[in-house]
Formats: structure tokens, sequence, C-alpha cells
């Protein structure tokens, strides 16, 4: 936990000077403020986003909240882009924020209330609980074996080891058998194969096309967004198949002309709170068919140093920069824009790069949000 | 559908909480705000270097400029009230023992103020713009509690 100490607002307020310095712009040139977070129980505060609004910038401006849990990092970008495409506004400076560490005794007690009341919170459920079973069942159908899964946890905190926002002890070199034999904490899900508690801010200044050209400003465009919701029972779902996901990279893609994803998607941030997750959303987004994306993870496909495959979470994601919730799903979303730019330092995928796609996963854990940037 | 169920205790409930209780941190304004209150009994304000506005309690930044503050400094002199209410009842609405006044106490020339219970006064004699000083409490551990109230200054 690098940032511990800062408050919501504290937090807030760094990500979002770094991304107006980064534009080289001022609090002056912004017309309207999106701010998110997940569940308003992690940071203990009732209305967090109001609360640390004046952090993001937020006085005197036009300021609006949008929600949908874990995917909120996502969706604020897709909130922010109707601010401005709808013509209302020039400028929208989305921020997303997210301190977990404030609660105890462990935030999973958040998650555990937002089950049924009468037949799933009284045995204890949490989200390991669900998601071990959402595992099993896809690595079951599949037939998946768990190497497979620590080597996505193993790419994933070796490429967070190049991001200055990693949270300390979580990115590294780690060997697959380490992961392998990391502590069982609802099998099969391993601790070396799920993200951790964490705490962060990320922002993004979303613009107009007449405000850039008028600033001079080099810009990646949203060319796609799309955000789709499941049914609300998670015993109705297919489990091994987001197709949540899928019906949101759908609309993406035909907002964005794309016909072809795995040919026209260059690099991928997909949401990656759990190893097998990764792979689960790969699928949902049409990158690879049903059950495939594990063999592939074999053959390099997703590694930041592919030539011929897709580079999948070069930033190392949630598992090798961290999870403070919304703000994981903003940090995907920076990612994209730095690979498209050319600025991803040593995190920057060997391939040549004209488009690429940030998801996450949230709400009741049904729905996915999907942005697509391009050059 | 139309049939009201008026007594809810009738109804089988599962009661439940969000099993969840919160360790919340100072923040890097509040470790100074608060250290200063335990160990040297001032009340800091930081000023924003663009528009030289102070702000109690202290940020690190300006909201309006958005730029980092970075002079802190003591507020001087008594405080004004710039607000105040009497509480008759509890949270939970039970009548209280006595009146209790709480009140905005603000600094001239600092944007902000703070929230605090007024002591030493007569209720129906507060008043708006009336002059406090800090009440210190003998053990103080960093927290509001270091100012037992606001009073009238001892010499006025
Ligand atoms: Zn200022």
């Amino acid at each position: 936990m690098r940032r511990a100490l800062e408050t919501p607002k504290e937090l807030a307020f760094e990500a979002a000077k770094a991304a107006l310095d980064d534009a080289g712009l001022t609090i002056n040139d912004i017309d309207s403020v999106v701010a998110v977070t997940a569940p308003d129980a992690f940071d203990g505060v009732h209305m967090n986003t109001e609360y640390f609004a004046d952090g993001a910038g937020a006085k005197g401006k036009p300021y609006m909240r949008s929600y949908v849990g874990g995917g909120s990092g996502v969706f604020g970008v897709i909130n922010g882009w109707y601010h401005v495409a709808s013509g209302h506004f020039d400028t929208c400076l989305v921020v997303a924020e997210e301190k977990m560490s404030s609660a105890l005794p462990h935030p999973q007690g958040a998650f555990n209330a937002i089950y049924d009341q009468f037949l799933e919170r009284p045995l204890g459920v949490n989200l390991l609980w669900i998601f071990a079973l959402e595992m099993n069942r896809y690595m079951h159908t599949h037939q998946v074996p768990m190497e497979t899964f620590a080597r996505v946890a193993q790419k994933n905190k070796r490429n967070g080891m190049d991001h200055p926002s990693s949270q300390s002890g979580i990115s590294g070199d780690f060997t697959i058998q380490q992961i392998m034999d990391s502590e069982v904490m609802a099998w099969p899900v391993q601790r070396l194969m799920v993200s951790p508690i964490s705490d962060g801010a990320g922002a993004m200044v979303l613009a107009s096309e007449e405000f850039v050209r008028k600033r001079g400003l080099s810009p990646v465009w949203i060319e796609g967004v799309g955000w789709n919701l499941d049914t609300s029972y998670w015993t109705d779902r297919d489990l091994y198949y987001p197709r949540y996901v899928e019906k949101a990279a759908r609309m993406a893609y035909d907002m964005a002309g794309v016909t072809d994803p795995r040919r026209d998607i260059h690099v991928v941030e997909p949401y990656d709170p759990f190893a097998y997750k990764e792979l689960h959303h790969l699928e949902g987004l049409q990158l690879a068919d049903k059950g495939q994306a594990p063999r592939l993870v074999e053959e390099g496909f997703w590694d930041r140093d592919t030539e011929v495959g897709i580079p999948s979470t070069p930033s190392g994601g949630l598992m090798g920069v961290g999870n403070p919730i919304a703000a994981a799903g903003m940090m995907k979303v920076t990612e994209i824009f730095w690979q498209l730019q050319g600025r991803a330092g040593k995190r920057q995928v060997k391939r040549e790069v004209r488009r690429g796609l940030a998801q996450a996963w949230g709400d009741l854990m049904q729905v996915g949000t999907v942005v697509i940037l391009g050059k | 559908m139309l049939d009201k169920i008026s007594k809810s205790t009738e109804l089988k409930p599962w009661r439940g909480n969000i099993p969840i209780y919160h360790r919340y941190t100072l923040g890097v304004a509040g470790e100074r705000f608060f250290k200063a209150l335990r160990d040297h009994k001032q009340i800091l304000a930081s000023a924003c270097p663009n528009c030289r506005q102070r702000f109690i309690p202290p940020k690190i930044y300006c909201e309006a400029c958005f730029e980092e503050t970075r002079d802190w400094s003591t507020v001087e002199g008594p405080g004004y009230i710039k607000t105040f209410t009497v509480l008759h009842r509890s949270l939970e609405e039970e009548p209280l023992e006595r009146p209790v006044v709480v009140a905005l106490i603000a600094w001239s020339g600092v944007r902000g103020g703070l929230l605090h219970r007024l002591g030493e006064v007569d209720p129906s004699g507060v008043k708006t713009g009336l002059e406090v000083e800090p009440q210190w409490a003998e053990v103080r551990t960093g927290s509001m509690d270091d100012i037992q109230f606001f009073r009238p200054p001892l010499n006025s």
C-alpha cells in the first residue's frame, strides 16, 4: 500500500493534477468533471465521490458521479466521453479513486453484502468464494491446467515491475512453481493468482476535436464505447463465459468499425483481478475462441514482446500493479493511451499499435465496460 | 398487492449488517494539522502559492487554482462565530440533559473554519460574531477532542 497515508481527496488530487499537467492544461480548461469509485463501503465515506470531488477539480463545475461498481474505472471514461461527444462540453476531467486499506477486518466484508440476504449472506459468502466457483466451472469446461493460470499471473507480475505506480511486493519475477505453491485461499484461487488490497487514483482528460485542434494537443481518440449488464442472479449466469463482456465488446466494435477484433485490436488491457479472469475476459472480448485463450498463453500470444499475438495487460494489471478497484480500471485505459502514444517506456509493446482496448468488470460482477482507443 | 402490512415486527426477519468497520488515515495535511494540535496547541492553516488564500482545515491543494499548497502557518488571535445552533436532542432523538451549543468558528482572512462545541457560555448569550478561543484538553491525542470546546477569550 504505497499510498496508505493519503486521504481519498489527496489521492484524487494527485491523479487529477498529474493528468492536467501531462496534457499541458489547467483546471480552468476543464468544463466538466466525472468521478467514480466502487462501493462507498471501502473508503468508508458515504457519497465518497461527492466527498472527494474538490480533489477531483469539481469545485464550481458541472459534476457527475457514474457508478457500475468495479466496472466504474472504464465506465467513467465512457461517461466522460458522452459529456464531450454530446457537444455539451469541450472538456471533461475523469477521476477514479479507491482506498481499500481503510476497510477492516477485510474489504471482503463489503462484498458479502452484495449477495442475497436470505440465501447466501448467512453462509458468509464473499467474492473469493463466488469466483473460485466460477473459475472451477471455467477450468472444468475447457480442461485448463493450473499451470496456465500461473503463467498469466507470472506475466502480469513481471510486466508490473516496470509500472511506476506498482504496489510494493506485488510485482516481481516469480517462478511458476512459486505461484503454484502460493497459499490456497478458496480452491482453485491461490494467493499469487489474485489481486491485492490497494489504495490509488487515476485520471484522464477528455476533449473535443475542436478543442484539441485549437490547443494543438496530440491526442489519442476514443473510437468505441460499450457496456452491458447480465442477470443479477449469479446462479443464472453462464459462469464459464462472460456474455456481458461479449455484448459490451460488440457494442464498442460496432461503433469503432472493428469487424475483425483479432486483426484490428493491437494491444489489450482486460480486467484481471484473478488470473483466470484475464483469459475469461479475452474470450468475451472475442480475441480468442471459447476455451482458446489458455492455449494461446502457452504460445506467448498475450506476452508484451509478442510479434504475432495481441499483448495483453502490458501494464501489469491488477495482479502486477494493484487493484484500487475503480482506479485500476482507469489505469487500464491510461495504459492503452500510453501504448498508443509510444510513451509506455519499458512497458512499450514490441509490435506496432494503432488501436487498443481496455475493459473492466464489476457491479454485482455481471457488468462489462469497454473502451476502444485509436491513434 | 394493496394489503397493507404495517407491523414489520410481526414478519420473519433475517438480521444483518455490512460486516465492515474502518480505520481512516489522516492524510498528508491531516497528519500535520493534528500533530500541531497535540504537540503545540496550534491551529494550522495552509496557503495557496497562486491566489494566496489560506485554508482551515489545511489542505494539500487549493481547490480553486488546483495548485499544491506550500506555505503553512499558525492562525493568530481568536476566531469568531460565523454561525451556531443549540442542540436539545441527541442523534437518536433522546432529550439532552442540558442544551449543547455548536458553532462554525472562522478566522478572518482564512477560508473555511472548524465545527466545534462552545463552553463556558450561556446558550442565550451566544451571538454571531462573538470572539472565541480554544480550551485545550490536558491530555491530547491528536484528535478534535484535543480542543475541549471554544469559549470567549479569558481576558475579555
Ligand atoms: Zn489558489
